[in-house]
Formats: structure tokens, sequence, C-alpha cells
């Protein structure tokens, strides 16, 4: 049975929910969840995680894109990074799976 | 009472449930507790509205043209929104936001001001082809409260609400041109705000009247549907306060956004 995930970390394999329908609006993306027909908003950088985690980036590799791309620490990226997803998770709209 | 229902959502006002949603089957129900029922097949081949005994023939032409028609067009896999629209110089504006913004009222408003009604309650919008979205006509009265019917100089009323007849009603279809969400904001002028990306959806989609809670396949459809929509007419966010002496100011500001002289 696979452990239950409390918190995200750097090092977990984090992918999106077969539930969810991500449709890019501009440079911003609405997420649909079809489980709770709820709808979820994500500003541009929370998009960009989100194609990342599409693309199967795990979170390390998406902190580091985010450091290339904005002027942020690595630190405050990953912690970042690390929040967003941590909401994604609460919300069931990503799956993570302990290593 | 009905029997073999799985409710899957429900509308509760002041604390009294007002209407809800289940399916019996193969069937979807729409219930508004003691005024009517509405059943409809899935696939959209049947439906059959029924209201109860001695309920007021005001409130019935209200379900049926409202909330009922906005419901079977779901259904249907047509795009409804609960809001208000008037064609302002042949351009279709609609006002969309929360219960007790003012959507009606400020219709009523821009009617007044010369433009044509065309949705009170219940906002249908249809693709016509590559980039044309139309609004199509279906209501022909004004709901409104004993405060905005004084203030906009119809008939006092005795009922909450009361439908008032446009004097001017819209006959045939109307470009969309623009939504505008309305919201009550006090101490400051009034003031439009462009709202792009998940924000302009995230206006829209509270709007989106559904029936079919429970079909995925339906819900990216309708997200594919907003996202068309918004690419085609912008969305603005209108903050004004609430007091009925401004507002000829705001409705002068949307007549300006869509390029209208005001009269």
């Amino acid at each position: 049975m696979p452990a239950v995930v409390t918190a995200i970390e750097p090092t977990m394999k984090v992918r999106i929910s077969p539930r969810v329908y991500a449709r890019a609006f501009g440079e911003e993306m609405v997420l649909l969840d079809f489980g709770l027909g709820e709808y979820f908003g994500l500003d541009p950088i929370g998009a960009e995680v989100w194609k990342r985690l599409e693309a199967g980036d795990v979170l390390l590799q998406i902190a580091d894109a985010l450091v290339e791309r904005y002027e942020v620490s690595r630190d405050a990226a990953l912690r970042d990074v690390l929040v967003l997803v941590g909401e994604m998770h609460e919300h069931g709209l990503v799956d993570a799976d302990a290593r | 009472m009905m029997d073999g229902v799985t409710w899957l959502a429900e509308s509760v006002h002041d604390g009294e449930l007002c209407f809800r949603i289940g399916t019996r089957g193969a069937e979807l129900i729409g219930e508004w507790p003691g005024l009517a029922m509405l059943v409809a097949a899935r696939d959209a081949s049947s439906s059959r509205l029924t209201f109860e005994p001695g309920v007021d023939p005001r409130e019935i032409e209200k379900i049926r043209r409202g909330s009922a028609w906005l419901l079977l067009r779901h259904v249907e896999g047509r795009l409804g929104l609960h809001g208000s629209a008037v064609s302002a110089g042949g351009r279709a504006v609609v006002f969309l936001g929360r219960s007790g913004e003012g959507k009606s009222t400020f219709a009523a408003a821009m009617c007044r001001r010369g433009c044509d009604l065309l949705a009170d309650d219940a906002v249908g919008v249809e693709e016509r082809g590559p980039a044309r979205w139309d609004v199509v006509p279906h209501e022909m009265d004004h709901w409104l409260d004993a405060e905005a019917r004084r203030a906009l100089g119809a008939p006092p009323s005795t009922l909450e609400k009361e439908p008032w007849r446009s004097a001017r009603a819209a006959s045939a279809p109307v470009p969309l041109a623009v939504f505008v969400e309305l919201a009550f904001i006090e101490g400051s002028a009034p003031r439009l705000i462009r709202r792009q990306g998940s924000h302009a959806v995230q206006s829209l989609i509270p709007q989106v009247a559904r029936f079919v809670l429970d079909e995925p396949e339906r819900q990216r459809r309708e997200l594919d549907a907003l996202h068309a929509v918004i690419e085609h007419a912008p969305v603005y966010l209108l903050e004004r306060p609430r007091a009925f002496e401004q507002l000829d100011l705001t409705v002068d500001m949307i007549l300006e956004l869509v390029g209208v002289s005001a009269p």
C-alpha cells in the first residue's frame, strides 16, 4: 500500500491527476477538476509550474527553471514551488508518491 | 417529494432551499420546492416542466423563461449564463455578477437610455461562426425590487420583485461585444477594470447555468467554449457604489465602452 503523503518534498514524484483538465488563458491557466466540478486559476508562474509538471519535471528541476527565468534565489524558488504544489495536492489536482 | 432521486447540488437563500438538481436513472431533475419541477432526458430528446397548483403566473413565466430555459440549454450543449443583457447600438453587453449586484437594475437603466433588452435573468450566447457570437433576445420584462422601480420611474409594486414590461426589447440576435461583471464597492468612484486570463474566465464560470453535473466531457467543452467566447469579447469589472444617483454616470461609462454616444 503506498505511503500517505502529508507534505510535498523536493524529491517526490508528482503527477497530474487524471481528473483534471487544464486550459491556457493567455499566460495564465484554468484547471477544471471533473470530480468536484471546481475550477482553479493559476497565474503565469503557476501556469509554468503546471506545464513542467505535465512534462514530467521533478520539483527541483522546476525550481531551477524558475531561477533561470526570474530574479529569485534557488531556495526561494523551491520554497514557492513546494507551497504551490502542496496546495495543488491538498485540492487533489496532483498525486504525489513518497520515495 | 420524489423517490429515487440522487440530489447533486442545491441553492439555499436565507436558510431556505430554493433550488436543487439531481438525477433519477437517465433523467435529470431540477426542483424549485413548492413551485416547479423540470424533468429532462440526458440526451435532450424530451423534457417536461410542471408547476404546483396555485403558483403565481408571473412566477411561472419567470421560471419558464429564466432558470428552466437555461437548464435546458445546458442539456442541449449550448452556453447559458445567469445575467442580464442589452443591445447598445446593435452590440450586446452582458452583465454578470452575484445575486443582488444589480444586474436587472443596470439593464433597465441602460434601456431607459435607449438600449434594447435582450435578457433580464437568463442570457443565451450562440456561436454563429468564426469570430461571431450572438446574444439571443429572450426576455421582455425587467424584474425589479421596490427601490429600483422607484429610482427608474416604474409603477410601484407590492411583491418583493415584480416584472415591468420593457419599453424596448430586442427582436433579433445581436453580436456579443463585451461582458461586464457588476460589483458594489463603497467609498470610491465608479471604475472599470479589464479582467484578463484566468480572472476573465472566473467572472464567467460562476454564472454558467449547468444541469448536467456528472459528464466530464461536457465540462471540458464548456471550458473550451468559455475560452473561445472570452477570446472574442473582453471582460470588465465595473465597481461602483450602491447609489441610484450614480446610475446614469455608470451607464455613460458602459455606453462609452461600446462606442455608443450617450443620448
